[in-house]
């Protein structure tokens, strides 16, 4: 339960404002595109234009003619191995031989300026010879067309729990079934890709928007043929990722390293808007086939889901993401018996990767989507039945994960209900519905989730991360750490967290971008995972120093070490807290005294079992929970839909940020709203048709509900300060608690994200047509 | 990405038509910008040459006259917004110039610009061919006066020869007429209509005392290749003249038919059709309640 014990921490918990937040607001902030360098070359790639195809001839000469161009790089010019897969070798760094979706990029131009390097880009000359394309994952799954040799399935996750499932369906009340199909969603970054890359010291160095630098350094001295020693990577400040920088950076990085270190000269490769929408990665797309029994009492006793989902043309992190997707389809519920199988397909469309929320945000839907359906026809309380089916201590997940600590599922869902005052706007909603002469018709939609921290059983591997802590003799403080900052304020509570171990002013840190350097390897910045292992790792290296400046303060204050206390700058006698020395004394005492104040932390995720055969054991060491209500009204005679609130419960244990923390939640409202019933991807036999802002339409301002942000904390023992994750889960439950409100204002379970006004139109245009018809009779 | 291309800066009216007249290479007007670099960027050679009008102050005048505005074509939408008359009298033509992308794209688009662009869903465009406006076209030699109904010929065409530039949007005075415009878009504001509707009405007594409707006019954007009128659904309106549920039940019915929309990435044939009739139901309700 949640506990109000007073904080005991000086910073942590508190609302501090962002360490960047200055840089940012005055234009100081150097982004990639801010750096020049002499005699830079500016890169373009040149895609296919097909999404299937056999290269039977490139020409380069026509763009070699050109006056100002340097180079026309294609897969023989790669100096290393020809492959950019992160996961699983599938995929070429440039199109070889084939082509498989439409946006592949086959050749690389430098150039003098960025318009000689477009010019040139068009002046390449390809010959293909086209194939039938695999556009669909039904057409995939079917096998007639094979995009790669070994076949179409990129992986199949399943999970089995309990009995044979169609005899625990047999012993169901009530069985219900559904198919849900759900679209692309595009990260739409403010910054779209880029980074440069610069010959230096017989190896290079590549500054760029990444949110694993450590990708990037493998992908560069794999295409190079370097060792990883000869190639530094260093971070600069990002304008969004969401997942879209995770992996899909490298493949840009490589080939501006590639051309740079060929050339000798520094190149600049930065994806205009139309270029990142077509080529990068993402959101799956997916066909969710859901069949849910439930017994007399409203308990959840069986489960059996087919997920169908496009990968695309190569695997990229399909294997990862659709592990996540094969640990969560059944959202944070106890259910005895379970089947599930998790399909990814290529197809010759654009490959899918990495968003915020890695697979799930998409099972969530169908599976919140189901509950709905559930209790409006058995008259269900939807609060009552989740909190009757959830996740707690002691209780076990589909892949039966024993809950052990850390699990604030019920209160959210309470603290939810409550804070949304749900039992007065249901009974407000439903007396305006019931008058015919309103316009519009009112919603209310619930959905709960849980979410894996950190990479999981699947990804334990890279789940690790460094940091270094040095103390100048002055007092001020140099951090780095391995993860990024990407605007979700990892920075502020990163410094928190060191400013609290160490003892020191806030404003005594400053942080250092991300530099392989000086940091080891710390995986990637996503997993909602940058608090939890870059905040330990801080901590490790802050416990050393602590440690060293506690001593130094007792042999100052002639007292004992263990009577030492630290914080906001004074190192300070227990009993006596005007007896004290400054952080700054202390950092010149120890510089004098000849005792290194420089540290290096590391942590490692705790490490987790699981069967990948049966999808049986611990996915995930531990899980942040939420629970998202969502207001709508919907036009009857538009189909328009209007999110008025939204009020969200999130349990991440402790809050080092509370600002923060309810800014992380707007924005993943924003990003979610906008994936429910707005951001529509077209694409016409393979090709992106919405390449562009005012085709491919994200919400504004005016289209965000007011958020109400609640927070529980069921604090976990492996974060700092007892924190979880909050980044990915700010979004997940929004999709399917908007669509759920939709659904109920309209009557009708919509079975398609985004749920577009065209659609919401006619169906309560058939409404309408069917009652017409029942009242003349 | 802006390539090489010629910008050329006339100081005057005549200096540009000058210019247009003996230009060898193909160009395009520079009023506002805010279409002509978005496109410039995507395709290098749509323009080789920019003739910069923005800095013409004759063309950036509205003017009041006897029986008419007249609106330079390089006035901005901005100061079309702040024009008291317009605010007055011409709700129809606020309501939409208001929605016109974002403040910034409305403090440098022009209203000439956005006739010119001749785009179906030009918000502007439906409530000024409501209003029955003109346009005066000219060349070094020529005037002509073309009812802007009659200017558009498809997307983004137009009957202006090459050597002729849009000067003046010639608006009826028409206090009489109460108008109201509403659209749907992908989203509440910074949208491209998908479909949108313009009506102004004229009220007159009838002789037993009730009121009777005596001018309609009805502009449907974005559902056609061009802004059209939708003269059928007027003309029902106007027999009629008296406003019952069953008469605004059958305008709206008409309307519909008379959209001839296409599907495309932002919407659909049936959807939009069908919306035109909607938004008319609610722009008839408004400006019938409003008197």
């Amino acid at each position: 339960m949640l506990t109000k014990k007073q904080n005991l921490y000086s910073v942590v918990g508190k609302k501090v404002n962002r360490v960047d937040a200055y840089e940012k607001i005055v234009g100081g902030a150097r982004y990639v595109d801010d750096l020049a360098f002499e005699d830079m070359l500016f890169a373009k790639m040149v895609c296919s234009t097909i999404p299937s195809g056999r290269i039977k001839k490139i020409d380069k000469s026509r763009a070699l003619k050109l006056k100002g161009v340097a180079g026309v790089f294609t897969a023989e010019d790669i100096t290393g191995l020809n492959k950019i897969g992160c996961v699983v070798d599938d995929q070429p760094l440039l199109a070889k031989e084939t082509v498989r979706f439409a946006g592949e990029p086959f050749a690389v131009v430098a150039a003098e300026t960025r318009e000689i390097a477009e010019e040139a880009a068009g002046l390449i000359d390809i010959e293909y010879e086209p194939l039938e394309p695999v556009l669909t994952v039904d057409e995939s799954v079917s096998e007639k067309i094979k995009v790669h040799p070994k076949g179409n399935v990129v992986c199949h996750y399943k999970v089995r729990k309990g009995d044979n499932i169609d005899e625990a369906f047999n012993k169901s009340f009530k069985v219900y079934e559904k198919t849900f199909t759900i679209n692309y969603q595009e990260h739409l970054y403010l910054e779209t890709q880029g980074c440069v890359a610069l010959p230096e010291n017989e190896g290079i160095t590549v500054y760029g928007s990444f949110q694993c630098p450590f990708y990037v350094q493998g992908a560069v001295a794999t295409a190079l043929g370097l060792p990883l020693a000869k190639v530094r990577i260093l971070q600069c400040v990002v304008g969004g990722g969401f997942g879209g920088k995770e992996d899909v950076p490298s493949e840009y990085a490589a080939k501006a390293a590639l051309l740079a270190y060929v050339l000798k000269k520094p190149v600049k490769l930065i994806l205009d808007r139309a270029q990142d929408l077509m080529v990068s990665s993402k959101r799956h797309p997916m066909k969710m086939e859901y069949k849910v029994g439930v017994t007399k009492k409203g308990k959840m006793n069986a489960l059996k889901v087919r997920v169908l989902a496009d990968s695309g043309a190569y695997t990229t992190l399909s294997t990862v993401v659709l592990f996540r997707s094969s640990v969560h389809f059944g959202g944070p519920y106890v259910i005895p018996h379970v089947s599930g199988d998790i399909i990814g397909l290529y197809t010759n469309r654009v490959p899918c990767g990495a968003y915020r929320g890695f697979g799930t945000p998409q099972v969530i839907y169908a599976m919140e989507s189901m509950i709905n359906i559930i209790c409006n026809d058995m008259g269900w309380d939807p609060f009552e039945f989740r909190k009757n089916n959830a996740l707690k201590k002691g209780a076990s997940s589909i892949t039966s994960h024993k809950i052990k600590e850390s699990c604030g599922l019920i209160e959210t869902i309470d603290k939810a209900r409550k804070e949304s005052e749900y039992d007065k706007r249901k009974k407000e909603f439903d007396k305006w519905n019931a008058d015919k002469s309103k316009r519009t018709l009112k919603g209310l939609g619930v959905s709960s989730i849980f979410y894996g921290m950190n990479l999981g059983a699947k990804g334990w591997f890279y789940d690790k991360a460094g940091s270094h802590i040095q103390i100048c003799r002055d007092g001020s403080v140099t951090l780095c750490v391995g993860n990024v900052e990407m605007g979700q304020g990892a920075k502020t509570v990163l410094a928190q967290i060191a400013s609290e171990a160490l003892g020191c002013e806030i404003s005594a840190i400053n942080f250092t971008n991300v530099d392989t350097n000086i940091v080891p390897d710390s995986g990637p910045t996503v997993a909602s995972r940058t608090t939890v292992m870059s905040g330990n790792a801080l901590l490790d290296a802050a416990n050393k120093l602590r440690k060293k400046l506690v001593a130094a303060a007792a042999e100052s204050l002639k007292i004992k070490p263990g009577q030492v206390m630290a914080k906001l700058g004074k190192y300070y006698n227990i009993k006596d807290s005007h007896q004290f020395v400054s952080f700054k004394d202390l950092a010149g005492k120890c510089y004098l005294d000849n005792v290194g104040l420089s540290e290096m932390g590391y942590y490692v995720s705790p490490k987790v079992e699981y069967d990948l055969q049966s999808g049986q054991g611990e996915p995930y060491y531990v899980y942040s929970y939420a629970t998202a209500v969502t207001e709508v009204e919907v036009d009857k005679k538009t189909g328009e839909v209007r999110v008025n609130k939204m009020t969200c419960a999130h349990d991440i244990g402790r809050v080092i940020n509370p600002m923060l923390a309810s800014a992380q939640v707007e924005g993943g409202v924003a990003q979610g709203v906008g994936y429910a019933i707005m951001e529509n991807m077209v694409s016409e036999k393979g090709h992106i048709k919405t390449l562009g802002l005012s085709t491919y339409v994200i919400p504004t301002t005016k289209d965000c509900p007011e958020v109400k942000s609640v927070f529980v904390e069921d604090k976990s023992k492996d974060g700092p300060y007892g924190a979880k994750g909050l980044g990915e889960p700010s979004l997940m439950p929004v999709v399917a608690s908007v669509v759920n409100a939709v659904s109920n204002a309209a009557g009708h379970q919509f079975e398609h994200v985004p749920v577009l006004p065209e659609r919401i139109w006619e169906v309560l245009n058939e409404k309408n047509s069917s009652e017409d018809e029942s009242e003349v009779k | 990405m802006l390539r090489n291309f010629k910008v050329l800066m006339p100081a005057s009216l005549n200096e540009a038509l000058y210019v247009i007249n003996n230009i060898d290479r193909p160009f395009r007007f520079l009023a506002g910008g805010t279409d002509v670099l978005v496109r410039l960027k995507d395709n290098p050679s749509y323009a080789q040459a920019l003739i910069d009008i923005s800095k013409i102050g004759e063309l950036a005048k509205i003017e009041e006259h006897k029986s008419t505005f007249v609106i330079g074509s390089g006035v901005r939408h901005e100061a079309l917004l702040a024009y008291a008359p317009f605010i007055e009298n011409y709700n129809g033509l606020i309501e939409a110039v208001s929605a016109i992308g974002s403040p910034q794209i409305r403090a440098l688009a022009t209203v000439g610009g956005n006739i010119g662009n001749a785009s179906p869903a030009g918000d502007s465009i439906g409530p000024l061919m409501a209003f029955d406006a003109e346009v005066e076209l000219r060349s070094q030699d020529t005037n002509r006066i073309v009812k802007l109904e009659d200017f558009f010929t498809g997307p983004g065409k137009t009957v202006l020869k090459h050597n002729e530039i849009i000067t003046k949007i010639i608006l009826p005075k028409s206090d009489s007429l109460k108008s109201g415009w509403k659209r749907l878009g992908q989203r509440r504001a910074v949208a491209i209509s998908k479909v949108s509707v313009t009506l102004a009405l004229g009220f007159a007594k009838h002789s037993n005392g009730s009121d009777r409707v005596n001018d309609v006019r009805i502009a449907l954007g974005a559902v056609a290749p061009t802004v059209i009128r939708a003269r059928k659904a007027e003309k029902f309106l106007l027999e009629n003249q008296t406003l019952t549920k069953a008469v605004v039940k059958e305008a709206c019915r008409l309307v519909a038919k008379e959209a001839r929309p296409i599907t495309d990435i932002r919407s659909n044939t049936e959807y939009r059709s069908e919306m035109c009739g909607v938004l008319l139901g609610d722009l008839i309700e408004k400006l019938a309640c409003a008197r």
